[in-house]
């Protein structure tokens, strides 16, 4: 508890001080207590121990290829370049193996591909409805993550958020937007997310398969009680009077309709956030059927295991002013609002939670830093923990647990121990898992790539570079933040004519709809007018045939939002993919849009806690037959193709396909196979061998 | 093409199947199952229709709201603001908002009465979906997994079960990958990428697919998991679309501008439209799903929004499906994992919440006797007072009209028995 205090009291300094160690490979070994190399062997051991006890031999250790391909995967989230690959390779230090965990755990991929697991994790949407946003949420995390701030930092500052959700500074606030309404929903899923306990059950009766109650859940969900969804009390903003006051004219002139129009757009927008610390009280519901409390019935907060904060809070019965309610008006039906004091009790329940004394806490992320690096975790499902559960190597766990302990909470320090130990090291497990069995650990499991790793790894094979289209953290979010404290600083007459001009898309549709066409097709004769020169350039370029000016106009054309590639081709019908940024998953809209090759490869929809999948399907393996592959990675101007084009000699081109598509050379009788298709017809023998490799199993499947 | 042709010739398989089933009914279960036997096999010789060949699944994910939709209580307290319309069925009432389908409800069952178990939406829809409880230890096959299986493939070249605008089955559970739903995300893109580029010849393609064969084998051989032997299935699947001359039901953009506009500029209203031109081709089960159903929030405001959309394309999926012969032969499901409350929320934002006790679904449809209502709930709309849906049953139902055996037990890999809607029993009186 004491240190969680000092990292609240200094974060920007336990910041610093990290990203100082991170950058400094010789340090990072032992940057928080934890020796890298000792907690390594001390895993090792006991998974060792397991497997002796099953009368089961370890794997072999890996070779080189094969470890850097899964690292790369497995920490920044795409296949290496065939120059990362090679640099690895070439390297005769003994430690080169702990370097390069050690320089991809600080490299922007890194964060990356941590924030497609929160996402997934935590249902990140771009949008969380028509008026809140979701890019203060994504900033904050992929700030986080960047900044490597501490797991149980992390939590405890989503369960305290508060303040209006898109003003700058506020994106933890997020967590509770993203079930707004239905605070008992959020807290079953905290409890679900961070704990590993199934509490939704029990909202609506007793457990029927575990020990928890409904006054339990009820208990529980008293601790964020009170929280209200809009930043604006009674006490009304000077800001939101001036408003109103300015709503009136627009009932006026516009009706009654555009009032509640604009209400919608451009005021509840500032107004969505999340206010009060929490009065730790809760109602039962009317339908509450049990007898150790009557329906209706005010509950204090109380935790469901370990030691309950004591919330003082007094369940009484609030006295109503008649008033109060008539002026609710129509709202009458739907009962009294109670207004318990706020106690801060969410911090109370922030504590309590991510405490390194709460069992759960640490056992729920030790076991989903497992998975993270072995495939498949030591408790399974890592989000249904129960009574008798049993993790399948408790002694492991246990090791596992008190390192997350011992590192406080650095999850790339977790991650860092992982990777150097030998049971990460080894060759991948033959054996697939199923699902009620233990795994026998004699390697990590083999999985599918993640949607998020196809695509990162496909545009590996495309351009140079993807790692630059990361992009700032904050690149979308400030836009958001930008048009919050513009409304809130506009002069009265700016503020007018903008709801103005809301208010004409509900009182005049059609007069709404012409102003935008023709805002549209200005801007768009504009474009027009900018590209067509171009455009002539690139027929031109592409008819004498210069790759080197074809890729220069292109660059130009892209840098202006025109994708001349994305164009369609008369007669061939394309997936969304076709139409969408080349921009690393974690930069594009998240989730991707229905029919997006992530989505197609099982990218979640955001809707439910870890849904996405590694399933097969058709449509994946048309996009990897005839779609993106045939369009982007066999593009002559692709990273892939000009390595093959450029390599020397029939030999040459195929060490080069393999080096670039699977990290590795080919093997004697590979090599056999494809010079007799090179020989024939080069051209189109080096476009079969690029399509085939990505087309293998062993593209697809982390090895 | 001729529908009828192509079926029977595929028919043998499922009508084997099926006549398998029954005989297992008939070596001794008990006398409930054999009643609802004696009358699923009447179709084989005479009495009832012919069973129905396709369905059209349309899942509302989040939980559509009874009261608002297909279970109105005029002048309720819990009614709230939303009005109520007559329709061509005389005992069905509708949102005021479901106009066009309004004047359908002659072709309609609306079921009242549906009631489920599960009220958190990932146990909900599983539960509907298949009609078991969510487990750590299998993954149950849903619905369209299992009238793939039982009833066997109408059309050689096309999956027997197509799912549009996303949903949460992308496995067959614990059966095999044949029977996994075909994903279609944007249904304006069909299937998108299923023809070869136009530089790869036939010859080409072929030898690309050799090349491919070869490079696998050791690793296939090597990791002899599930998945990766489902990646083998999925090639082999798309191999044979590619060539199949009935692509086109994939394309929604060769329809007439008047039958686009008739279901409306919706992606839900697209989505309806290409299970049309599924179930044309001989797919068996094509869910559309529409989600943003979870009006914890502004309910009454969303229906305004969401309703509309809906009405119509539904409304234009049934009188197209008429007008082309083919609603007898199609189910028409509309369904929803739960309802919401009949209570309007408090201090948020005139909202509902999830409510698994009461909720409506509507069939129309292989062989249904439209215009009616079955079962009903309490005055506000809180209890079901009268034939009592549970999941299970309307599954069972679904599995009635196709003529599917309900009682035919398959078995996981793992020997564990499972039935196509468990135990759930059918509501036959409603055909």
């Amino acid at each position: 508890m004491r240190y969680q205090m000092l990292k609240i009291a200094l974060p920007g300094f336990t910041a610093a001080l990290l990203a100082l160690f991170a950058g400094d490979p010789s340090m990072s070994s032992d940057p928080s207590s934890v020796s890298v190399q000792k907690r390594a062997e001390s895993i090792d051991r006991l998974v060792e121990a397991d497997l002796r006890q099953a009368g089961v031999r370890p794997n072999r250790l890996t070779d080189d290829a094969t470890f850097v391909r899964r690292t790369y995967l497995t920490l920044v989230g795409r296949i290496p370049t065939s120059e990362e690959t090679r640099a690895f390779t070439k390297n005769r230090a003994r430690d080169k193996r702990s370097r390069l965990i050690d320089d991809l755990l600080a490299s922007p991929g890194h964060a990356s591909r941590m924030f497609n697991w929160w996402a997934d994790l935590l249902r990140v949407k771009t949008r969380l409805n028509r008026r809140i946003s979701g890019e203060p949420f994504m900033h904050w995390i992929k700030q986080s993550v960047e900044d490597n701030k501490p797991y149980d930092r992390m939590v405890f500052e989503m369960l305290v958020a508060e303040g209006a959700a898109h003003k700058e500074g506020n994106g933890a606030t997020g967590y509770y937007m993203r079930d707004r309404g239905m605070p008992e929903g959020n807290m079953a899923n905290t409890v679900r997310v961070f704990l590993g306990t199934r509490l939704e059950c029990a909202q609506c009766h007793n457990h029927p398969f575990d020990k928890w109650t409904q006054k339990q859940f009820f208990e529980m969900a008293a601790f964020t009680g009170g929280m209200q969804y809009s930043v604006a009390g009674r006490n009304q903003t000077a800001e939101l009077r001036r408003v109103r006051n300015l709503m009136s004219e627009v009932r006026e002139t516009h009706g009654e309709r555009a009032v509640r129009g604009v209400q919608r757009t451009l005021i509840r927008p500032q107004l969505e956030g999340v206010r009060g610390t929490g009065t730790g009280l809760a109602r039962l519901p009317k339908e509450y059927q049990y007898d150790d409390a009557a329906p209706r019935s005010i509950v204090v907060a109380h935790a469901i295991f370990g030691d309950s904060p004591e919330v003082k809070a007094k369940p009484v019965e609030p006295r109503r002013r008649r008033r109060a309610n008539r002026r609710q008006g129509n709202n009458r039906r739907r009962g009294p609002r109670d207004n318990f004091p706020q106690l801060g009790s969410r911090e109370q329940y922030a504590q309590w939670l991510t405490s390194s004394d709460n069992d759960l806490f640490k056992k729920v992320i030790a076991n989903r830093m497992w998975k993270f690096a072995m495939g498949v975790g030591l408790i399974e499902p890592v989000d249904d923990i129960r009574q008798d559960t049993k993790p399948s190597n408790p002694e492991l766990m246990a090791e596992l647990e008190q390192l997350v302990v011992d590192a406080e909470f650095d999850l790339r320090q977790v991650l860092r121990v992982l990777l150097n130990t030998d049971a990460w090291q080894r060759e991948a497990a033959t054996e697939e898992y199923v699902p009620g069995q233990s795994f026998c650990f004699t390697g990590p499991l083999v999985n599918r790539m993640t949607a998020e790793q196809v695509w990162d790894s496909m545009l590996t094979l495309v351009m140079a570079d993807p790692d630059a289209t990361l992009g700032a953290t904050d690149e979308k979010a400030r836009a958001v933040y930008d048009r919050f404290s513009s409304i809130a600083d506009m002069s009265d007459a700016d503020l007018k004519e903008t709801i103005n001009r809301a208010a004409l898309r509900y009182s005049n549709p059609e007069k709404f709809r012409q102003m935008q066409r023709q805002e549209r097709e200005q801007r768009s004769r504009e474009q027009r007018r900018k590209i067509r020169p171009l455009l002539a350039k690139l027929r031109q370029a592409q008819k004498r045939k210069d790759p080197t000016a074809v890729a220069r106009i292109k660059g130009e054309l892209k840098e202006m939002g025109v994708d001349p590639d994305r164009r369609r081709r008369p007669g061939r019908r394309r997936g969304a993919a076709g139409r969408t940024e080349l921009r690393r998953a974690s930069a594009l809209p998240q989730p991707a849009p229905n029919g997006h090759f992530l989505r197609e490869f099982g990218q979640s929809d955001r809707e439910q806690i870890q849904t996405s999948h590694t399933d097969a399907s058709v449509p994946q393996v048309l996009s990897l037959m005839n779609g993106f592959v045939e369009d982007y990675v066999l593009a002559p101007a692709s990273v892939v193709m000009s390595e093959v084009n450029g390599a020397v000699g029939v030999n040459g081109k195929i060490k080069a396909a393999y080096m670039a598509v699977l990290n590795r050379k080919p093997s004697g009788s590979e090599l056999a196979l494809w010079r007799n298709d090179l020989s024939r017809d080069v051209a189109q023998g080096t476009r079969d061998l690029v399509w085939t490799l990505v087309n293998t199993h062993e593209f697809r499947f982390v090895q | 093409m001729d529908l009828r042709d192509s079926i029977h010739g595929a028919d043998d398989v499922s009508r084997r199947a099926f006549l398998s089933g029954a005989a297992g009914s008939l070596l001794g279960l008990g006398a409930m199952p054999l009643l609802s036997h004696a009358s699923a096999i009447a179709p084989l010789g005479a009495g009832r229709r012919s069973p129905a060949k396709n369905v059209i699944y349309l899942f509302m994910a989040g939980g559509m709201t009874h009261l608002d939709t297909f279970d109105l209580k005029p002048g309720a307290e819990t009614q709230g603001p939303t009005e109520a319309i007559k329709t061509s069925g005389d005992e069905v009432l509708l949102s005021s908002h479901m106009k066009y389908l309004a004047r359908h409800m002659d072709k309609c069952v609306v079921v009242n009465s549906m009631s489920s178990t599960q009220g958190a939406h990932a146990q909900g829809q599983y539960f509907m979906h298949t009609s078991y409880e969510p487990r750590g230890t299998i993954a149950h096959a849903s619905m369209g997994s299992w009238v793939s299986r039982l009833g066997g493939r109408l059309n050689d070249t096309l999956p027997g079960y197509v799912t549009v605008g996303g949903g949460r089955y992308t496995s067959a559970g614990w059966m095999e990958s044949a029977h996994a739903p075909l994903p279609i995300g944007d249904p304006q893109d069909g299937l998108a990428n299923s023809t070869c580029s136009e530089d790869v010849s036939d010859k080409d393609f072929k030898r690309r697919m050799s090349r491919l064969a070869k490079m696998n084998e050791a690793f296939a051989s090597r990791y002899k998991s599930k998945q990766v032997r489902s990646y083998a299935d999925m090639y082999e699947q798309a191999v044979k679309l590619m060539g199949s001359e009935d692509l086109a039901a994939f394309d929604v953009t060769k329809e007439s501008d008047s039958i686009k506009e008739a279901y409306g500029d919706s992606r839900f209203g697209r989505g309806c439209l290409l299970a049309r031109r599924l179930v044309e081709h001989g797919v068996r089960f094509v869910e559309v799903v529409s989600g943003g159903w979870d009006t914890h929030n502004d309910n009454f405001d969303e229906m305004e929004e969401k309703l509309p959309p809906l009405d119509r394309a539904v409304a234009a999926l049934l009188s197209d499906l008429d007008a082309r012969g083919l609603l007898d032969e199609t189910l028409v499901v509309l369904t929803t994992e739960f309802g919401r409350t009949p209570d309007i929320t408090a201090n948020r934002g005139n909202g509902r919440n999830h409510y698994p006790k009461a909720f409506s679904a509507m069939l129309a449809g292989g062989g249904v006797q439209g215009g009616q209502r079955y079962g009903k709930t309490d005055a506000e709309g809180r209890e079901v007072i009268e034939n009592k849906v549970l999941v299970p049953d309307f599954n069972a139902t679904i599995a009635y009209a196709l003529g599917l055996p309900t009682d035919k037990v398959l078995h996981s890999p793992s020997g564990r028995p499972f039935q196509i809607a468990h135990k759930g029993k059918p509501v036959t009186s409603i055909f």
